[in-house]
């Protein structure tokens, strides 16, 4: 091996340092870029999305092109047997060329990351901190790199027919990409890239043992490959899904509540993003000019979420929800504020370590913390915001953060900090800073909400109390986001009571919301109720009932059992997607459950005669068709390209057609005749043969 | 180059056949190569040589049939069974990238018996210079640098597709002085395919000629250009049309002669020929290549008359 490593080391290190020199450059690109008009492409350093985009892009291409870099150019008939043909197994050739692609591909990837690592991780190059977890991004993109390399190396060794079956390991790889990029927290997305590079490792060693056939292959490497070209269809259809989605405009029409800057309610109707008409809650149409025009926002008043739930959690996670791993957000907050020229000192706060750190805009370089015991220069020790779980709200003069039960308010353009409530008055379960129009001219004003158990008490931004609003719905666990606008002046706030945000979209859908003005003493001047609105979409496109129905009811049952299963040990989240689909969803559960078994019974049927009139044996036939009934279209699709399907001919006794690999015709039990003799054949006797 | 009559042969093909989508390639194929033996391999281009040798070291599957090396069946072909075989593919490829000297170190690293001996009186043989890029030289010291790697190991079975071929007439009498080289142990077999059959003719005990896939010919060299045969017939006026009978490889008509290549000539063909009242039947010897392409080539009446203007 030692030989093979020492060759393929050699033969492709070139390859390796063009890739590195042309990735670090892109990274070091990236990381420096910086739009700051595109809200979109907002994030600090490591995970500035266009340096994700480097890391995610080049990563896949550097090992896509190591993969096929190693095998192509020696894919040549007679150059792969001059390989091959070594007094050692193909095992062996097959590791060393695994090693040293490895090898090459991780001084390519991690050599200008680490570079770029030191660069974010070294005060002075950035105006951001940095924190450890800011390279998670990149470590999920040279793991899903990895499953490139192993892509290519699939389809460079995999023989097949047809040439697009064995570009699906790449569909594979493409599949794996979108869950990456998509995943909520950094272990999953590393466990599937791991998966899925063991998946297209076992399976490309399968195809490097095999001369071509599958049922040759090991029993791993013929599972493998299976799940490669499974997932390759699935990567291709998420493409294909996303393709065909872009070029098909959903209409939908719905209707909405808002909230005049009176404070009434009225009922919006919206037209594929158009008002279509508003009425009052009797249903009257308003044809009020300032409602309906392309401006209407302006006119109407817009409440604020102070807490989304109160009391249990009931396992809901937010920071999942908005926040994914790639997101610096989630480790890093950039303290907003609404000055017309920047401060000095940009302020961020750090969720892992509960504290905020100040950067000079001039030189980069940590000029301050702010933390329980307000600001501090930058070598104090920082003492950290009381756990458990604080919010902070980073936008505007203060800034509001939970330390235990109390709230700091930070005032960061005058490096000032005060408490809000005292410890005695209970859990507090959010905090937000709300703006509010004056009707005069005396412009904009503020205030400070802070939602405990049973009340919100009402602030100036200064931290001195305007009022306390007790809830008037006692059923906060169900009802625990709370929203507040406040009326011109002053005048009198909405208080807006909304299902509670671990409820499910399905449940919150048929719940009322309560809206309430009340004035400063917390006298509730109206009530009203909101009874969920219709929403209508159009009716699903034929792509995604397509979708839908053809999903595979193994991996699709597998997760109704595994939310059950998980449910039950305890797991809270797993429990109510459980609830979710068998008790509030039970309708549409049973419809899809119902069309995927009924699609996969009428494939698996297909896949049963098709691969008997193929000569399959009834074992054979049995078990595909088996396969085909767990993965659907899918299946049939990967029984199509991955089965050995024989080639037929046509029998010279029975004329029907048989299988070329086998000796008697299944149909008339005829051999195979020898080649009719011309005459003219000169064949030794035996005896000459064996004497000479 | 003995034999022991009993002693099981170094390639056995048993009634192989082997398909690339439904277009038949080779067509029920035995064949055996005794121990010993140097064994020519022919065949026009396309007529399943290299697919027949590529399965039976093991790089392709038969659709049908089996085939054997050293009794070891070609799907399960051990690693240690590769290192008793010496293998020249096609095309002589080296890494280019490489000097001579790295090509012979990479070689001899998977090879216990490598010796180093032999590959340098080839590289000697050739003009080479361990210092030599690899891929700077020219297409005959390729060869021989190939044909060095693969003959260093010392190997009981040379399997040699297409050696010669490219090669100017020096490098390829360069390649055959080697190959015979290799042959100095009594029990070396040597299994090659060419094209080239003066070299066949030079070197070869045996020949096997394939031809649309199927074996037509598996003989010595001798027996195969005794029998194959040319006979001129003369008249004295337009030659009659060559009768049809089994054997008949190819006729040439001009305005007085008829010329026949016949193969398994017997006493009844040679009474046809008589009845056709020829003034006289002058048999002609003929070279292997001759042979070889008559019986191999094109086959029907080939005409060419002078007087009356017809060529076919």
């Amino acid at each position: 091996m030692k030989a093979m490593l020492w060759k393929e080391l050699r033969e492709n290190f070139k390859w390796a340092l063009l890739a590195m020199i042309g990735l670090g450059l892109a990274e070091i690109y990236g990381l420096n870029y910086y739009d700051p008009f595109n809200y979109n492409n907002r994030g600090l350093t490591l995970c500035n999305p266009t340096f994700l985009m480097a890391t995610s892009f080049g990563c896949a291409i550097v090992g896509l092109l190591l993969g096929f870099l190693q095998i192509l150019p020696e894919q040549r008939r007679d150059q792969w047997a001059a390989l091959l043909h070594r007094p050692v197994s193909r095992d062996t050739i097959f590791r060393g060329k695994v090693v040293a692609g490895l090898g090459l591909y991780l001084v390519a990837t991690v050599v200008p990351f680490l570079i770029c690592v030191w660069l974010a991780a070294t005060p002075g190059h950035f105006l951001a901190p940095f924190i450890p977890s800011m390279v998670l991004p990149g470590v999920a993109d040279i793991g899903t790199g990895m499953v490139y390399y192993f892509a290519a190396l699939l389809v460079a060794l995999h023989r097949s027919s047809w040439f697009g079956a064995r570009t699906l390991a790449l569909f594979a790889a493409v599949y794996l990409s979108f869950f990456v990029t998509s995943a909520s927290y950094f272990s999953p997305a590393l466990a599937a890239a791991v998966l899925m590079a063991l998946v297209l490792f076992t399976a490309a060693w399968g195809a490097m043992r095999s001369n071509g056939p599958f049922h040759v292959r090991p029993w791993l490497a013929k599972v493998a490959l299976l799940a490669a070209v499974f997932y390759g269809l699935c990567g291709l259809g998420q493409v294909a899904h996303m393709l065909l989605k872009s070029n098909q405009q959903e209409d939908y029409t719905g209707s909405q509540y808002r909230i005049t800057s009176d404070g009434q309610p009225v009922i919006s109707t919206v037209n594929n993003d158009l008002t279509s008409k508003v009425t009052d809650l009797a249903g009257n149409i308003i044809n009020d000019e300032r409602y309906t025009g392309p401006r209407s926002y302006e006119n109407f008043l817009f409440l604020n979420e102070v807490c989304y739930l109160i009391g249990d959690s009931h396992g809901y996670d937010p920071v999942s929800l908005y926040y994914q791993y790639r997101q610096s957000e989630r480790i890093v907050e950039e303290v907003q504020l609404n000055s017309l020229f920047p401060l000095p000192v940009s302020w961020f706060y750090l969720p892992e370590k509960k504290y905020f750190v100040g950067l000079s805009r001039l030189n980069k370089q940590p000029v301050g913390i702010a933390d329980t015991a307000g600001f501090k220069p930058a070598l104090a020790s920082p003492v950290p915001f009381a756990a458990p779980d604080g919010f902070v709200n980073t936008y505007g003069v203060p800034c509001l953060v939970r330390n235990g039960d109390t709230v700091l308010a930070f005032d960061f353009e005058h490096d000032q900090m005060f408490q809000l409530p005292s410890v005695d008055e209970g859990k507090v379960y959010g905090a937000q800073l709300i703006s509010y129009r004056n009707k005069d001219s005396s412009g904009e004003g503020q205030v400070i909400a802070l939602a405990f158990a049973h009340e919100l008490r009402v602030y100036d931004p200064k931290g001195n109390p305007l009022a306390t609003l007790s809830y008037h719905h006692d059923d906060t666990d169900h009802y625990g986001t709370i929203e507040l606008g406040v009326l011109g002046n002053q005048a009198g706030y909405l208080v807006e009571y909304e299902p509670s945000a671990w409820i499910g979209w399905g449940e919150r859908n048929k719940m009322t919301s309560y809206l309430e003005e009340v004035d400063a003493q917390g006298n509730v001047l109206h009530s009203y109720d909101l009874p969920p609105l219709p929403f209508e979409m159009t009716p699903r496109s034929w792509i995604d009932y397509i979708f839908d129905s053809t999903r595979s009811p193994a991996l699709w049952f597998g997760n109704l059992a595994y939310q059950k299963v998980g449910g039950q040990m305890g797991d809270k989240n797993l429990a109510d997607k459980d609830e979710a689909a068998f008790h509030e969803g039970w309708e549409n559960t049973k419809e899809i459950a119902t069309r995927l078994i009924l699609y996969s019974l009428f494939f698996a049927v297909i896949a049963l005669v098709w691969s008997r009139r193929m000569n399959f044996s009834w074992g054979r036939a049995w078990a595909w068709a088996g396969f085909v009934l767990a993965f659907n279209l899918a299946g049939l699709i990967t029984f199509r390209l991955v089965a050995d399907w024989p080639v037929r001919v046509r029998c010279p006794q029975c004329s029907q057609k048989r299988p070329v690999e086998e000796e008697r015709c299944p149909h008339c039990g005829a051999g195979w005749p020898a080649p009719a003799s011309r005459g003219t054949e000169i064949l030794d006797k035996k005896e000459e043969v064996a004497a000479v | 180059m003995s034999e022991q009559p009993g002693a099981s042969p170094v390639i056995e093909i048993d009634h192989l056949t082997k398909y690339y989508g439904t277009r038949k390639i080779v067509s029920d194929i035995s064949l055996k190569i005794p121990r010993g033996t140097i064994y020519g391999f022919l065949g026009r281009n396309g007529m399943g040589k290299t697919t027949t040798i590529r399965i039976f070291l093991g790089f392709e599957d038969p659709t049908r049939g089996t085939a054997r090396v050293f009794g070891l069946d070609s799907r399960s072909f051990p690693p240690e069974a590769r290192a008793r075989i010496g293998y020249l593919p096609e095309g002589h490829h080296v890494y280019g990238w490489m000097t001579v000297k790295e090509c012979g170190q990479f070689q001899a690293s998977y090879f216990p018996a490598w010796n180093q001996d032999i590959f340098e009186t080839v590289l000697t043989h050739f003009r080479l210079t361990s210092k030599m890029k690899a891929g700077h030289l020219s297409r005959g010291q390729r060869a021989g640098l190939c044909l060095a790697l693969t003959l260093a190991p010392e190997p009981e079975l040379l399997v040699l597709d297409d050696p010669a071929l490219g090669l100017d007439p020096v490098a390829r009498r360069s390649l055959l002085q080697s190959m015979l080289y290799v042959t100095r142990k009594a029990d070396r077999t040597i299994f090659f395919s060419s094209h080239l059959l003066s070299d066949v003719e030079r070197v070869a005990d045996r020949i096997a000629v394939l031809d649309d896939g199927v074996l037509q010919a598996d003989c010595t060299v001798e027996t195969f250009r005794r029998q194959i045969r040319h006979f001129v017939l003369k008249f004295d006026n337009t030659p009659p049309a060559a009768p049809n009978f089994p054997g008949l490889l190819e006729s040439f008509r001009t305005d007085r002669e008829l010329a026949l290549t016949v193969v398994n000539v017997t006493p009844e063909i040679e009474n046809r020929l008589e009845a056709l009242a020829p003034v006289s039947i002058e048999p002609v010897d003929l070279t292997l290549e001759d042979a070889f392409i008559s019986y191999v080539g094109e086959r029907g009446e080939k005409t060419f008359f002078m007087n009356g203007k017809e060529a076919k």
